[in-house]
């Protein structure tokens, strides 16, 4: 009996052994992270090159859990080779170690100023920019047929007659956080980091309670209280979309939905009330190379050959209606389109913050903006709170 | 016992053998590809189950093995890595080992040598031992073949020149074409060829060789990283950080052992402990609130369906059991879209105004209405086959002894119903603490709560704010208190559930 | 009861109000499934500003549902069915096994593995995510077949959510089998095996329906672990992940083809639960009901 069964197994291990599994190992293969919804775009304007050197593009969407396990996965070596990310998260990459320097990769000629500074970090240029986005003012051109505000009064003016007369219910639909509030913070004097055209200067202090902000919080509230923005903090669309709000702050994405919708608008920059437009912050897609690559030279070489071409820039940009970061690309948009007017406003706007204590400002500047939009506190006490417990954060 | 080679008793005995050889072979496999843990996992697996299969003792172990190896896989060995977590600092800025941060902090403080431009190399393989070399030529020097362990002439008669320079053949090596150089990716992107003057020569790509000067050493006897510019030492700190003496840090950091460090940060760190005390007395009233408004409705439901001259009453009961079918992952974000303030359907339908997911007291009405919405059904199910388990003659016997409705429900059916669903009480408690889903589809945890810093909203609990803490990058993926957190988490529920089931059985040791 | 009261009168006491109660209820209970139909052939995509009858209807959205060659839903609707099967079969075997086991054999630490398998089961699967990725990923550097974006390992990672509340209840089912049967079979010289497959399977037919439904529409709802194991990549999406898509972020909500889809989901669901109704309610109790 003991025999049998010894000798019944041991001949199913052998017969298994014959068919031993062994592992496949791609050569030239390139993992690539994009954001949702792009992968088609990415594998469409690769395809060629891909092709053309017999690589095997693995391009995957971007999972979202948090950073996807990135941070987890490179040090493990099982990361993506590059992986496509928004450029305000170069400081808290570089930081933990987790990409390689393109200083030597990127032909920094090819792009606007601000956005090679936006993927610079401590000496070293860290990512490739494709597209560049931002918020915008959209105008409802049936509600106000005079066309998108040239400066702040006219926008205030236009809106509280609207309300005042029962045609609108708000002045702006937008939502009410940090980023979508930056040009009217500017507009009243808050800063989040001290910065001269466009080139942060410090992050040892910040602007959430400027002084001249300070003086001028009241403006705000005056604001809310006039239901310019809406309290409800909803970012309801349909009001824009059905004729209850004259403005909207909007982004790329959103163009989509508003063309759907067969609302008749236009964009433009967010007047400041200093005159001229506020700027909002432009974020910049860029890809950048893992530290723990198995495959950097090819990575690279990928980056050269496809990623910084026009035609790239181009693509990707038309399928996911953002604008070009590559210059050339840009100079094919045209300027009355629609992405056209995203990309004029956001020239002029503020590359957004890309140290790794942007991840504390979010946190106060956010929820100073919700307490705020609640009732829970006025403007001024909110930001001047957010702006002591950042600094008690930060260690300043 | 007559021998038969293809006895049922064999055929187990051959499918276990196959099945363990799989097991033990992929476990080797795993192993040759340094998956320690997987590998010793596969290989123990394999002999246990010819341990518990081929014996005839222990006839339980047959049964429950299967269930506990993916158990161990799965939920306990995740469970034990991701716990282990707590007691380090890995958080942003804390990720690597303390090898990979130091070759990250030399590797990102190399200087490009500006006067020497890129040098042109080939790369080769040595015949006897398959280590990879670059082969090039110093502007007005001889041929050298170099990796990090050393550096050769090879110049001579014995190497081949093309007519474009390039090295056709070398004694001793075996040069690589371009096609060849992805099979070897890895070993290329890490050569360097180090030059006496401490200089090093990398390859930026598979063509050019760059010179670089480091800007910073690393010393492995003191531990110590030297700014070469500066002079300024650095060493390591408490924090998994190289700083120097003014307390300046060098990044990245490393993951480090902080003990118990994230969980006296609970109680003694006031930004964690204020947003935590709301967070833990939401969950617990949230589980609460939960589990007793749905078991009540659930039980009033069946008391009123339960009667056997509604003749309608399958139909309702059918109506009553669809949010169970409808899964929920669909059915808490058509929630979410209903509760929207300005237009929202639920607000048009009572003409109101409230804001339901973005003021923190309605917020939390609105969701202790969709979880009843989801588990109700459940208790009234379970209510339900309670009341009809019940044993006529019981019931019977009360009404002949002249109990009143009210006093035949009090005495003898709500005690009945309750002693028999108790079991299941207590899991849908441990549930509802830890009932991720809707408050994370609902409303994301938030309104954020007044003094919390945004960290922690009125509406969540440990769970989803710890979800927050790990993941959400606004937060900074701070995944050590993330796990202390969890960890405490999971004693808690845990402890409750033991205490609820000790309960039970105290309860039915009465009976 | 008294039958010279008219029977009007009995109706009104005993009936209307259980008839109210139960409209009220079931307007609470379909709820969001009437908005969800609603909204569904709604060409216009809304769900805030839906009205109930929709002032344009069509079957926009059921084709632009199908048309989505980025957003496969007939591929969804596969991969949730073949792993939320596959996995409520595993999970149901698995945990039938276990509990035949802890229901039948007097071994040493019987109590203790009962208790342990439930609150093992409460530790948050949350964190763990990341570490059941790193778990998957080197598993596929050896096996292909058992790495991300496979439906394999992620169906086993379900099968080890076996041993948990579902082994309870299929335990106290088989405890109210009486043990009698199987001793009388085992005289008779029948195995283990045998009264297993012979005794318990047969009889126990209604709470395996029960455990399996229960744990088929777990799956179907699961959405963490199986965006982290398969990837947010167009076709390897389950349904519970990819309509998730279409109102993913605060931006561009659309309602439309999100509802369609989940009402498309959600009737064979219903229509099962409603066919198996009787199991469920006699399934879920009987096994504490034994004394």
């Amino acid at each position: 009996m003991k025999k049998s069964r010894l000798g019944v197994g041991l001949l199913s291990a052998a017969l298994l052994a014959f068919g031993s599994i062994a592992p496949a190992q791609a050569a030239g293969t390139l993992t690539i992270w994009v954001n949702s919804g792009d992968e088609a775009a990415y594998k469409a304007a690769s395809a060629d090159w891909a092709a053309k050197n017999g690589v095997t593009l693995n391009i995957l969407a971007k999972c979202g859990l948090g950073d996807c396990g990135l941070s987890k996965l490179g040090p493990a070596g099982a990361g993506p080779d590059l992986f496509v990310a928004t450029h305000d998260n170069t400081g808290s990459l570089v930081k933990s170690g987790v990409v390689t320097s393109l200083s030597t990769v990127i032909n920094k000629a090819a792009y606007p100023a601000a956005a090679v500074e936006g993927v610079s970090f401590n000496f070293g240029t860290w990512g490739i920019p494709i597209s560049i986005s931002n918020i915008a003012l959209a105008t409802n051109l049936s509600l106000v047929p005079a066309g998108a505000p040239k400066d702040w009064a006219t926008l205030e003016s236009t809106a509280t007659k609207l309300i005042s007369s029962g045609k609108a219910d708000v002045g702006v639909v937008t939502h009410i956080d940090g980023y979508f509030m930056q040009p009217f913070f500017e507009s009243i004097g808050g800063y989040v980091f001290p910065n001269k055209n466009g080139k942060y200067t410090s992050v040892s202090s910040n602007g959430i309670y400027s002084s001249k902000l300070a003086k001028n919080a009241n403006l705000m509230d005056k604001w809310l209280a006039a239901k310019l923005f809406d309290k409800a903090n909803t970012y309801d669309a349909s009001n824009f979309t059905n004729g209850k709000a004259p403005f909207a702050i909007v982004g790329p994405w959103s163009i989509d939905g508003l063309d759907k919708a067969g609302v008749k608008y236009e964009i433009s920059g967010v007047p400041s009330l200093n005159g001229g437009y506020a700027r909002a912050f432009s974020g910049v897609s860029a890809m950048y190379l893992n530290r723990f690559s198995k495959n950097k030279f090819l990575a690279k070489q990928f980056l050269t050959e496809v990623v910084q071409t026009k035609n790239f820039s181009k693509a990707i940009t038309a399928s996911n209606s953002s604008y070009p970061a590559n210059l050339e690309a840009a100079t094919t948009v045209d300027k009355n389109s629609v992405a056209g007017k995203f990309g004029a406003y956001g020239a002029i706007c503020l590359p957004m913050p890309n140290v790794a204590e942007m991840n504390s400002v979010w946190t106060y500047w956010n929820g100073a903006f919700a307490d705020w939009a609640s009732g829970k506190s006025k403007f001024g006490d909110a930001m001047k709170t957010a702006s002591k417990n950042l600094n008690t954060s930060l260690g300043n | 016992m007559r021998f038969s080679l293809f006895s049922r008793r064999n055929l187990l005995f051959a499918l276990t053998g196959i099945f363990s050889s799989v097991l033990a072979l992929a476990g080797f496999s795993l192993l040759a590809d340094s998956s320690w843990f997987l590998g010793i996992f596969f290989i123990v697996s394999a002999l246990l189950t010819i341990r518990i299969y081929w014996a005839k003792s222990n006839i339980h172990a047959k049964y429950i093995f299967p269930g506990v190896a993916l158990l161990v896989l799965f939920h306990i060995y995740p469970a034990i890595y991701s716990g282990q977590v707590a007691f380090t600092n890995d958080s942003n800025g804390h990720q690597l080992s303390k090898s990979q941060a130091i070759d990250a902090i030399l590797e990102d403080s190399r200087i490009p040598v500006e006067s020497q431009s890129p040098v042109k190399y080939q790369l080769a393989t040595r015949i006897s031992d398959g280590e990879i070399f670059a082969i090039f030529r110093f502007p007005g020097l001889n041929l050298v073949a170099g990796n990090s362990n050393q550096m050769m002439l090879i110049g001579g008669s014995q190497t081949v020149i093309n007519s474009d320079g390039l090295v056709k053949s070398a004694k001793g090596f075996k040069i690589l074409q371009p096609n060849e150089y992805t099979l070897h990716a890895e070993q290329i992107q890490s050569l360097e060829v180090r030059l006496g003057s401490s200089q090093v020569l990398i390859p930026d790509d598979f063509d050019y060789l760059t010179l670089y000067r480091p800007g910073r050493t690393y010393s492995e006897a003191r531990d110590e990283i030297l700014d070469i510019a500066t002079g300024v030492a650095y060493h390591p700190n408490q924090n998994g950080q190289m700083a120097n003496s003014s307390g300046e840090v060098l990044y990245p950091g490393w993951k480090a052992n902080v003990g118990f460090r994230n969980f006296t940060s609970i109680i003694s760190n006031e930004e964690v402990r204020r947003p935590l005390l709301a967070v833990v007395a939401w969950t617990f009233i949230n589980a609460f609130l939960i589990v007793t408004l749905s078991f009540l409705m659930g039980l009033v439901l069946a008391l009123i369906f339960n009667f056997p001259a509604l003749r309608s009453k399958r139909i309702y009961r059918t109506i009553f059991i669809t949010p169970l079918a409808i899964p929920s992952v669909l059915s808490i974000l058509v929630w979410a879209g209903l509760f929207q303030t300005s237009n929202g359907v639920i607000n048009r339908l009572f003409h109101s105004e409230i804001p339901w997911l973005t003021d923190a007291t309605w917020a939390r009405i609105a969701i202790v209405l969709v979880e009843i919405w989801i588990s109700f059904p459940y208790m009234f199910l379970i209510t339900t086959g309670a009341i009809q388990a019940i044993p006529g003659e019981i019931l019977e016997a009360a009404s002949i002894d002249g109990a009143s409705h009210y006093k035949s429900f009090r005495l003898i059916k709500l005690p009945l119903v309750i002693r028999t669903v108790a079991p299941l009480l207590v899991a849908s408690s441990a549930m509802a603490l830890n009932n991720f889903g809707v408050i994370y589809l609902l409303t994301g945890g938030g309104p954020s709560l007044a003094n919390s810093n945004g960290n922690a909203g009125a509406t969540d609990i440990l769970i989803s704010y710890t979800y927050k803490l790990a993941f959400n990058s606004q937060e900074g993926n701070n995944y050590g208190l993330a796990s202390a957190l969890s960890i405490l988490n999971f004693i808690m529920v845990g402890l409750m559930s033991i205490y609820g089931l000790r309960r039970i059985k105290t309860m039915e040791g009465v009976n | 009861m008294k039958f010279s009261r008219s029977k009007v009168k009995y109706w009104m006491t005993k009936l209307l109000w259980r008839h109210i109660v139960g409209i009220l209820v079931a307007a609470f209970a379909l709820f969001p499934l009437v908005w969800m139909i609603s909204a569904a052939f709604d060409v216009t995509g809304q769900l805030s500003t839906q009205k109930l009858i929709p002032t344009f209807s069509g079957f926009d959205n059921f084709q632009s549902l199908f048309s989505n060659t980025e957003k496969p839903y007939t591929t969804w609707v596969r991969n949730s069915l073949v792993i939320a099967t596959a996995a409520a079969l595993l999970q149901t075997s698995i945990g039938a096994l276990a509990a035949y086991s802890l229901s039948r054999h007097k071994f040493r630490g019987r109590r203790v593995t009962l208790t342990t398998i439930l609150i093992v089961q409460m530790f948050p699967q949350l964190l763990a995510a990341t570490t059941l990725f790193l778990i998957i990923n080197s598993l596929g550097q050896t096996f292909d077949f058992l790495g991300l974006g496979h439906q394999l390992p992620l169906i086993l990672i379900f099968g080890g959510a076996a041993l948990g509340v579902n082994t309870w209840i299929l335990k106290s089912f088989f405890d109210t089998i009486p043990s009698e049967i199987d001793e009388a079979a085992k005289i008779d010289g029948a195995s283990h095996a045998l009264i297993f497959m012979k005794i318990i399977v047969p009889l126990a037919t209604p709470i395996f329906v029960v455990i399996f439904l229960l744990s088929f529409i777990g799956i179907l709802n699961e959405y963490l672990i199986t965006s982290v194991i398969l990837g947010l990549d167009g076709p390897s999406m389950t349904i519970a992940v990819g309509l998730q898509q279409f109102i993913y972020g605060s931006y561009a909500k659309n309602w439309g083809p999100f509802t369609a889809g989940a009402l498309l989901a959600t009737t064979p669901v219903l229509i099962l639960f409603i066919f198996l109704q009787k199991y469920l309610i006699s399934g879920l109790v009987s096994g504490s009901t034994k004394g």
